[in-house]
Order: C-alpha cells, then sequence, then structure tokens
C-alpha cells in the first residue's frame, strides 16, 4: 500500500516536473508560421498612430503585423539588423528590428528597394516600433 | 508625444543630440534565477545648453531569452497593454563639465522622473558621456525596486525574481536640429 502511495506520488512529481519544465522552456511565437493580423502600408500604419494612438495600439500592440514601405535605412550594430521604412513623413518612420530570436535575419535589400516585413508592433516612439521582423517580399 | 516638433538637418552646431537606437537592458540576479532582458528601439533626446535629458522605451520591445519569462513580464507585471511606455525626464546636473568638442570620458550625475508601469519616482545616477572623434556615447547604470512601481510579485516566484532590478542604459548620440 505505502509503497503504490509513493511510486503514484514519485509519478504525478515527475509529471509535474516535466509540464513545468516544458512551460518554463515555452518557445517563442514561430514568426515564419504566424498568421498577420492585418497587412498595410508604412504609411498608413504612421498615419493611424498619429491619428489615435491608444485606438492603434488596440489593434495593433503585441500583434504580428505586414508592413510594405521604401526601405530608407538598413543598419546593423551587435548583429540586430534594422531597417527603417519610409512612411512619407517629416517626424515619423516605421523601424523594423530583425528577428534574432528564432532565426537572424540580415536583410538582402537596401535603401530605396520597396519591401513587406511582418513583425509584431510594440507602439510608437518617434517611429513606429516592429520588432522580430521578417522578410515576406520585396 | 514626447519629442514633437523636431526636425533633423544636418547643417549649424548641434544643440541638441537624439538617438532612435538606444539599448536599456535590465537584470533580475536572485540564486534561483537570473532574468535579462534588452531594449535597443529607446529614444533619448539631450539638450547640452539646458541638461535636459530624455527617454522613452516600449516596453513590448524587451526581448527576453525565454518566452515565458516575457509573456509575465508584459502580462502580469509591466501590465503593458495599459502601460505601453517607460519614459524618463530629468536633467545632466552639470550640463557645462562636458565639452562635446573634445574628446574624454566625462562623469556626470543624471536625475529626474522615471515613469514605469505609469508610476512616477525620483531617480538619481552617476552616468558618463563618452566622446571620441565627435562621436557622442552615454551611459549609465542603476538600480530600482520594482514594488516601488506598483509592480507585484507574487510570493510563488519571489524567489525567483529580485526585489532590485538593475538598469543599463547606452546610448549613440546623433547630433540633432530645432525646427526653426
Amino acid at each position: 500500500m505505502l509503497r503504490k502511495a509513493i511510486i503514484v506520488g514519485l509519478v504525478v512529481v515527475l509529471v509535474a516536473g516535466l509540464v513545468g519544465y516544458k512551460l518554463y522552456n515555452k518557445p517563442f511565437q514561430d514568426v515564419d508560421q504566424v498568421e498577420p493580423v492585418a497587412s498595410m502600408t508604412a504609411k498608413e500604419l504612421v498615419s493611424a498612430y498619429q491619428e489615435n494612438e491608444q485606438a492603434a495600439n488596440e489593434k495593433y500592440l503585441d500583434q504580428f503585423i505586414e508592413v510594405t514601405g521604401q526601405v530608407q535605412e538598413v543598419k546593423e550594430e551587435d548583429n540586430i539588423w534594422t531597417v527603417t521604412l519610409d512612411a512619407n513623413d517629416v517626424m515619423s518612420a516605421v523601424r523594423c528590428e530583425m528577428d534574432y530570436i528564432q532565426e537572424a535575419h540580415k536583410p538582402d535589400f537596401s535603401s530605396g528597394q520597396v519591401v513587406t516585413l511582418r513583425g509584431k508592433c510594440t507602439g510608437i516612439l518617434m517611429d513606429v516600433v516592429l520588432v522580430r521582423c521578417i522578410e515576406v517580399s520585396h | 508625444m514626447l519629442f514633437t516638433g523636431i526636425l533633423f538637418v544636418t547643417t549649424g552646431m548641434a544643440q541638441k543630440y537624439f538617438t532612435k537606437d538606444g539599448k536599456i537592458s535590465f537584470y533580475s540576479d536572485t540564486p534561483m534565477e537570473k532574468i535579462e532582458a534588452n531594449n535597443t528601439k529607446a529614444v533619448s533626446v539631450y539638450d547640452v545648453s539646458t541638461g535636459q535629458l530624455e527617454f522613452a522605451a516600449l516596453i513590448k520591445a524587451f526581448q527576453f531569452e525565454k518566452a515565458l519569462m516575457q509573456e509575465h513580464f508584459n502580462e502580469n507585471y509591466l501590465e503593458s497593454n495599459t502601460y505601453p511606455k517607460a519614459t524618463f525626464k530629468g536633467k545632466v546636473t552639470e550640463p557645462g563639465a562636458v565639452d562635446f568638442g573634445k574628446d574624454g570620458k566625462y562623469q556626470v550625475q543624471v536625475a529626474g522622473e522615471l515613469t514605469i508601469h505609469g508610476v512616477t519616482k525620483q531617480v538619481s545616477t552617476p552616468a558618463t558621456f563618452q566622446v571620441t572623434n565627435g562621436h557622442i556615447s552615454g551611459s549609465a547604470s542603476f538600480n530600482i525596486e520594482v514594488e516601488e512601481y506598483g509592480i507585484k510579485i507574487p510570493s510563488i516566484v519571489r524567489e525567483k525574481i529580485a526585489k532590485e532590478v538593475k538598469i543599463d542604459v547606452q546610448s549613440d548620440y546623433l547630433p540633432m536640429q530645432e525646427k526653426s
């Protein structure tokens, strides 16, 4: 009886441990697989934020979106690539931090090209900032 | 908007410096667990003449090593849907001590208001400006107590999350001029 209880107890602890470990190590969302909630131009995204930041956050904050625009700048620092998409605006653009969690994404395009990037919207400071971006097309 | 009314031009002597690639990292270190998160997209503006220094960072742009930590940080602790930004508005107490025209390492004191999780507190920290061939970078490191910012850590993970979190700030500034 006692032996049975000990075995059951051990199994419970083991399963709980495994579940806990799995949960603890759960992977980041797969950018390649994730379905974007919206697609738009860089200008449309910036305009939405300029018109009403709160409303734009309700729609896009923490969501994966696809943004198309002309590349203004491509830069690298400490192996993290950042692509700035022009939004035809003096103040603001869309700044996209390329993904480095799942896979390092080094952009193979340059300034002036029109590209579509998918990334997670984190809100606006001066620019709308996207993180974990990957290239969808160019 | 924190930084309205500015325009970037390349002529003239800069009175203000800015970055859009400021790095903010924080570290929570306990015997049970080390947690680190990095943000490389903080915006900062420094006004040389007044010593006014501002930072803003998007909470959702902090990247953690583990997805679960990032989720808890955003949903349970920082509540970043409600409070998407952290900001700092303050001053370098002796702006005149730094000569941006001359190479060197300048130690300064920065004091001001730090807003995290919708709660504003006074902070003060030593900071360093490094001038190298006209290239200006600033850095600072300080600790904050998470509880002071209304961030509640449940007792079940109490051992894993430090009461005091270390924050490192590093920015490379570029000259900026105000729209006239």
